[in-house]
């Protein structure tokens, strides 16, 4: 038994036509964000795409984050930002997470076998501090060029100092002034989001902390040696 | 002023996401503040900056699931090693976009609306469209002003044109307005009877329609794409660099 196959013409006609409706539809204007845009998962890749969560749970935890979300705002006061720049990045530093900044004078003094994400040890006031080459710290592909830094930030409670080429303002911001980062991407957890208006990037100094504070190397600065 | 290009052809390896690399990056060297936006689930043009479609967390999908507010426009914007040239990845995710909203009304203006935020802060948006006709593409050409239109010089290169000319008129006829076109043959190899033909129906057919010059065979752009860097950071004088460096200086003319 052969299945019939409709005329030709009337197959072009109709194709033509659900292809009209389609487009017609996607690009209707004025359509506010239909409610289920929101319900799409937020997390990609196959993470919660199994086990769909009822929807009367979904709405009770998008009133949550909304109610976390505003006592995050009113917990977040107006905070001086330091904007600066690297070679490669432009950066936003919390002024409270920084003890200074320095023009360092003297040579750094170069460590054998150092890793590309880190210049070497400068001497200042009796101290020594851990120069971190901002651009590899951040970007595991930057290679170090060995130049020393016109300046170091360094940070507050550490010996460690971020490098960087030209620092350009301080400015107040409040906190949605900056578009924070949903989850932090594994590629970019150095950063927290970016500043609204100038586009650089937030810097995640705990990160930092973490990754460099320690004396063995971070995990995800291994490429770097 | 922003403006706003798209690199498609509905078929696949015709150069689109080495155009829109290799624009964007000569752009950027100009000083222009320059957005590439991966377009394709596959996402080649977010491995070519060296991120994992795989695993990328901010990507163009945040702007369908969550709305395109600048926040979720902004926080998806991942720096590059190039000054200037910063990129909106792609997620493999993406590839569920025509399953779970390819029928809800508007969902072709997301990109439109989203890069609309970005205003004042860049100067050129190139989008890599994937070759597949769904909701990406739809966006992509609802919200340009150029349409780049890669075709390989070889057989069966019309193949793709027609279709695309025939998804544009769509668009066209549910949007009333439509980007110019600007039809870019690429991988020119002269020696070969393929280029040298299809070249020729080409014109032909499309007559002004398709830029004057062509891009060559160049195999200095695969070796590129390795390095996470535009061509032209790497070979400035190479031939591929020097005919898109044409092409550009035409587009802007
Ligand atoms: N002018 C050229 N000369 C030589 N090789 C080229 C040229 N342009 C692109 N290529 C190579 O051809 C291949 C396909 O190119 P590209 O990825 O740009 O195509 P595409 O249209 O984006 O493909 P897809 O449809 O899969 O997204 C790549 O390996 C690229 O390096
Ligand atoms: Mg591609």
């Amino acid at each position: 038994m052969s299945i019939p196959t409709p005329p030709k013409q009337a197959l072009k006609t109709k194709t033509a036509t659900l292809l009209n409706q389609y487009f017609n539809n996607l690009l209707l204007e004025n359509v506010t964000s239909p409610p289920e845009v929101h319900s799409l998962p937020l997390h990609p890749p196959g993470k919660d795409l199994q086990g769909e969560t009822p929807a009367n749970q979904i709405e009770a935890s998008s009133v949550r984050l909304a109610a976390q979300e505003d006592a995050l705002v009113s917990q977040y006061p107006p905070t001086d930002y330091l904007l600066f720049s690297t070679k490669h990045s432009r950066l936003a530093i919390p002024l409270r997470a920084l003890e200074k900044v320095i023009s360092p004078l003297n040579k750094m003094i170069r460590l054998p076998h150092q890793p590309v994400w880190s210049f070497g040890i400068l001497r200042h006031q009796e101290r020594l501090i851990k120069v971190i080459n901002t651009d590899a710290a951040i970007d595991f592909r930057q290679k170090n060029d060995g130049m020393t830094p016109k300046y170091v930030l360094v940070l507050a409670k550490s010996n460690l100092g971020l490098s960087s080429h030209a620092i350009s303002d301080v400015v107040k911001l409040e906190y949605d002034q900056i578009c924070w980062h949903k989850q932090k991407p594994s590629e970019t957890r150095w950063s927290l989001g970016l500043t609204q208006d100038s586009l650089h990037f937030v810097l995640n100094t705990e990160e930092i902390h973490a990754a460099y504070g320690k004396p063995e190397s971070p995990a995800y600065a291994k490429n770097n040696v | 002023m922003m403006h706003i290009w798209t690199v498609a052809n509905q078929k696949g390896g015709v150069g689109k996401t080495t155009t829109a690399v290799t624009l964007a990056g000569m752009l950027a060297q100009q000083g222009k503040r320059t957005l590439l936006v991966d377009l394709d689930p596959q996402g080649s043009l977010t491995s070519y900056f060296s991120y994992n479609p795989d695993d990328i967390e901010d990507s163009v999908y945040n702007l369908f699931a969550s709305g395109p507010s600048t926040s979720n426009v902004i926080s998806a914007l991942h720096p590059t090693l190039c000054d200037n040239l910063w990129l909106l990845p792609s997620s493999v995710v993406l590839a569920t976009l025509d399953k779970e909203i390819g029928t809800h009304p508007g969902m072709g203006l997301v990109l439109k609306k989203s890069l609309g935020r970005l205003e004042n802060r860049f100067d050129f948006i190139l989008l890599d469209c994937t070759p597949v006709l769904g909701i990406l593409m739809i966006n992509a050409l609802a919200a340009c002003e150029k349409l780049l239109i890669p075709v390989q010089t070889e057989f069966l290169a019309l193949k793709g044109l027609e279709r695309m000319y025939h998804t544009l008129d769509m668009v066209q006829h549910s949007q009333k307005s439509v980007p110019s076109k600007c039809i870019v043959p690429t991988m020119y190899d002269q020696r070969t009877r393929a280029s040298v033909d299809s070249l020729h129906t080409l014109r032909a057919r499309y007559g002004n329609e398709v830029w004057r010059e062509k891009i060559p065979v160049d195999t200095k752009f695969r070796d590129a794409s390795k390095l996470g860097k535009p061509l032209s950071y790497l070979h400035p004088r190479a031939r591929g660099v020097l005919a898109y460096e044409q092409l550009l200086q035409d587009l802007a003319a």
